[in-house]
């Protein structure tokens, strides 16, 4: 006799148990070999823009120098942090500790947020990123920001993922939200993405997309991760079974987000801008799960 | 005086000056664009019950009760030792203590018979389970008090081999009747208001818990202003032992995690007996679902930090907290302040 949770009573905590069970099929109990990596960007740096990068570039120079909140987190799960500059504002290449990826110093305010060409490459900059920490043998990512004006792109990837979701429920209600078109994500991920996104997002967009693909797990936290997370999820669908978000927000952006992608977070700390340390909160979630692995038998 | 009045003497306002020192540090960090949300107050919280400006890493015991209830004994097939249930749960329990680095205590205050044999299992009982709460007190004054003053000793155990961290589970078949018997009773809610149902439950087994529950609260009519008239009319054995925790950790420099509604019953039960017994306390689950959600934490100045509704109450949710807890310990311990990086906000 076992005293499982009933089908319809399934908590947040049984839908991730279940979804890790069958990403990590095989596996013994023993802690993920895990990563933090932080994507850093600046966004809209053309618009209103006082401190010119200035917040991102320390912040993004005290991690590389381990004195980040994300640090003492990663340090505390035994997993090191990948820092990328991916299109941070201002220039980093004297921060060593910094992986220099950088496609532009910070994206447009307006549309498109950049050209094409720079969306590719943020892409296969996150792609191989993904591709590295696989070879390394991590089993499972956190993902963090580094950047100012993050929830303007947040925002705008959000409101092009979920574009036609939007404008259907507003008509619903008898009127009609009407909103830039920016193309169609699911078919022109590219065009889309550089349109409405920020580099960190975009790289976040391939990194996770190579990820989910091989098997090793994402954790996001806040509503950029989450977007790159939503983007992923409508180009490519597989993606979803290796994604797995930790904190949860009142802020609206992430909780569209959350709906769309049928996910109940479960910490409910309020931290934001954390650059990973939200994320690094759900590897552990996903570390206590392991050591149920096999229970059934 | 006896051991329990003994501690509630030499339970005290914690420093407001400590407070302010650690506050204080919070500010001059640099965190750069995060914001920490509520997990700054944990390590205030934690820092003040073990007088420590800058803690050490704490060390853990996850301690939870063993116990039957009568009134649920007509629901709950077996609610003996034999139930396979408890394996599962000391199991869980066991995976929850590993995880957390923590020793595990489970303590046999109330199971018939034998009892259960595990090597983590001590015994203190101080009943065979709990007389039928439908059909007058589920115990005598003499047993309430008992009960808790062997929390209160257990907590003084451990603490005197170095613990200071305490995460309070419940392995107790029927527990939620007990603590929602409690709540309600110090609360006046009804039952219905305050029931947590055990996710195997059937949807008539959770109404007949709910209905047995109202019908001891109508029964007994505990006193709402006699913390021990409510735990000896509608509670359990098990909520009285951890009530004792809470009060053994508050008075000896301890800090105690909730896990579940036995936790938070036994918040309720040690605030009523000490107001400042909650300096040391912190929740872990936010309750979602429950029809007192919000009103459950706020009534004991609470904040919940995660919605994982784990099946039983074997310290899961307050071993995650604790997770938390000490990944912001290490961040207010190991960043660097503004002056010292030569950085501005």
């Amino acid at each position: 006799m076992k005293f499982d949770r009933k089908e319809s009573h399934k908590s947040g905590w049984d839908v991730m148990q279940d979804k890790v069970f069958s990403l990590y099929k095989d596996r013994g109990q023993e802690p993920l070999r895990k990563a933090l990596v932080v994507f850093c960007g600046d966004t809209a740096v053309d618009g209103v823009n006082k401190t010119q990068g200035r917040l991102s570039f320390n912040e993004a120079a005290v991690i590389s120098q381990g004195y980040g909140p994300v640090n003492a987190a990663a340090r505390r799960i035994n997993a090191p942090v990948y820092l990328i500059d991916i299109g941070l504002q201002k220039d980093t290449t004297a921060i060593s500790g910094i992986l220099h990826q950088k496609v532009i110093h910070g994206t447009h305010h307006g549309y498109p947020a950049m050209d094409k060409e720079t969306a590719e490459r943020a892409v296969s900059a996150g792609m191989a990123v993904a591709q590295a920490v696989i070879r390394q043998g991590i089993e499972a990512v956190g993902l963090g920001h580094v950047g100012e004006r993050y929830m303007l792109s947040a925002l705008a990837v959000t409101t092009a993922a979920l574009h036609q979701r939007l404008e259907n429920a507003t008509r619903k209600n008898g009127y009609r939200l009407h909103l830039k078109e920016v193309g169609n994500l699911a078919e022109n991920p590219l065009e889309v993405l550089a349109a409405t996104g920020s580099t960190e997002i975009v790289a976040m967009f391939g990194f996770i997309t190579v990820c989910a693909k091989n098997g090793v797990a994402v954790v996001f936290d806040d509503a950029v991760s989450g977007a790159a997370a939503l983007a992923a999820t409508i180009v490519y669908p597989e993606v979803l079974s290796g994604i797995f978000p930790s904190l949860a927000y009142d802020e609206p952006v992430h909780k569209m987000q959350m709906q769309a992608l049928h996910m109940e977070p479960m910490l409910h700390y309020g931290i934001t801008g954390g650059a990973g340390l939200g994320a690094a909160a759900g590897l552990s979630l996903l570390d206590r799960i392991m050591m149920n692995y096999g229970k059934a038998e | 005086m006896g051991l329990l009045e003994d501690t509630l003497n030499r339970i005290v306002p914690l420093s407001s000056e400590t407070e302010e020192e650690i506050r204080t540090r919070w500010n001059r960090l640099y965190l750069g664009l995060t914001y920490m949300g509520n997990a700054v107050d944990m390590v205030v919280h934690y820092a003040l019950s073990v007088g420590e400006t800058m803690p050490e890493d704490p060390e853990k015991v996850l301690i939870a009760p063993l116990s039957e209830h009568g009134a649920a004994r007509s629901f709950i097939n077996r609610e003996t030792p034999d139930n396979p249930a408890y394996a599962q749960m000391i199991k869980e329990a066991e995976k929850n203590a590993a995880f957390a680095g923590a020793e595990l205590s489970l303590v046999d205050t109330g199971l018939s018979g034998e009892g259960l044999s595990n090597p983590h299992i001590s015994r203190q009982r101080v009943a065979e389970g709990t007389a039928d709460f439908t059909k007058g007190a589920a115990m005598t004054r003499q047993q309430a008090i008992q009960a808790i003053e062997s929390g209160i000793e257990m907590a003084g155990e451990w603490i005197e081999k170095g613990k200071k961290l305490f995460y309070l589970g419940n392995l107790s078949l029927g527990s939620s009747m007990a603590a929602c018997g409690v709540i309600a009773g110090l609360k006046e809610w009804n039952a219905a208001e305050v029931y947590r149902p055990e996710s195997w439950m059937s949807k008539e087994q959770v109404v007949d818990a709910i209905e047995k529950v109202q019908q001891a609260l109508d029964a007994n009519q505990p006193d709402n202003h006699s913390p021990l008239d409510v735990l000896m009319k509608t509670g359990g054995v098990d909520i009285g032992f951890l009530t004792g925790v809470i009060l053994g950790a508050a008075s000896r420099r301890g800090a105690v995690i909730l896990d579940g509604l036995s936790g938070v019953a036994a918040a309720y039960l040690a605030f009523a007996l000490s107001e400042s017994s909650l300096q040391s306390v912190m929740a872990s689950e936010c309750f979602s679902g429950n029809r007192r959600q919000k009103d459950l934490l706020q009534g004991l100045s609470l904040t919940g930090v995660s919605t994982l509704n784990p099946v039983w109450e074997t310290g899961m949710a307050a071993v995650m907290a604790g997770d938390m807890l000490e990944t912001v310990l290490h961040i207010y311990k190991e960043c660097a302040t503004k002056e010292e990086l030569g950085v501005e906000a």
